[in-house]
């Protein structure tokens, strides 16, 4: 059997609407968002060292952005799209952790 | 039989002097299931790809405004503390109704029927308009103090990040409007919601930078 194939069996791939069975809807990774930006303003408002605060800011920021290209946008079903966004983020990050390093020991050492 | 009068051979159907390509999908050639039931093209794939690679090219243009960011904020000798003029509760609620909105975007791309399709996308046209306006009321707050674009290194640096994001929200929210007003397939919902979802994503950054960070 080949292109004679029954009209009937011509059908669309199925497409999930959610990525995992362990996240049956968009409202946990609704909740877990909403939880972590939470943490952030928690982070923000509390006294404490300078460096301890940006670090951990920045990991509750990592872990928002994670979930919301995995668990919302599907990173994970579309391979080629989530490279493509990694390879510029990726590039971007690097570029700037550069820059900015360049940047302080300028003004360190005038 | 002259070469005038030869009866015309069958050529194979071209599409602007180039063959037409064999049926194929991303599952196999032409068509073919493994178990030899045929499959439709899936022209999701198609958009999907096509949008994410829009949306590399566009976070391209987010990052060169957060690496300008954090270059000057890195090498300024104080930056100063948003506090008086950018309030951190207005900024979480903002944050809030994009994070809301991200659901019900979420929720219009899986809905089972036209209508509650509907309902949702308007939720979330709701929610960037009212992201929008908080914006404005914030930039109306900030020109009322005598902050303009021109005032100083990180005013300039706010204008130009949360200005370009709200192009963004702005741009989504026409294109979900032209959505409520024609006939969308869901597939077509779910590719953009992409966009609406990056355009959360970009939001979180400069909700961090902007507001959270920690002065100098």
């Amino acid at each position: 059997m080949n292109g004679d194939a029954n009209p009937q069996a011509v059908r669309s791939a199925p497409s999930p609407l959610w990525p995992s069975p362990l996240w049956p809807s968009p409202l946990l990774p609704f909740l877990a968002l909403v939880g972590l930006t939470a943490g952030e303003l928690v982070v923000a408002t509390t006294a404490g060292e300078r460096a301890a605060r940006i670090a951990g800011l920045s990991c509750l920021l990592l872990a928002k952005v994670a979930a919301v290209l995995i668990w919302l946008m599907g990173a994970r079903n579309s391979r080629k799209g989530a490279r493509l966004v990694a390879v510029a983020l990726v590039l971007a990050v690097g570029f700037a952790a550069v820059l900015m390093a360049d940047t302080a020991a300028r003004a360190r050492h005038g | 039989m002259s070469e005038a009068t030869a009866k015309p051979v069958d050529e194979p159907r071209t599409l602007g002097g180039f063959p037409s390509p064999p049926a194929t999908t991303p599952q196999g050639e032409a068509g073919l299931r493994p178990g030899g039931g045929r499959l439709a093209p899936e022209p999701v794939r198609v958009g999907a790809v096509g949008m994410w690679a829009f949306l590399a090219t566009d976070a391209m243009g987010f990052a060169g405004l957060f690496i300008a960011y954090g270059v000057l904020r890195v090498g300024a000798d104080a930056w100063p503390e948003p506090g008086p003029h950018l309030a951190l509760r207005p900024a979480a609620a903002m944050t809030f109704a994009l994070l809301v909105s991200s659901l019900t975007m979420a929720l219009a791309s899986g809905a089972p029927s036209r209508r509650a399709r509907l309902a949702w996308l308007f939720l979330t046209v709701a929610l960037g308009s009212a992201f929008l306006a908080a914006a404005g009321v914030e930039y109306a707050d900030l020109a009322a103090a005598g902050l303009g674009f021109s005032s100083s290194l990180p005013v300039s640096m706010f204008y130009a990040l949360t200005g370009y994001h709200a192009l963004h929200v702005l741009a989504g929210i026409v294109m979900l409007v032209f959505m409520l007003g024609g006939r969308v397939s869901r597939r077509t919902l779910k590719v953009a919601s992409l966009y609406w979802h990056f355009v959360d994503l970009a939001w979180m950054p400069i909700f961090t930078f902007v507001y959270l960070l920690p002065p100098s």
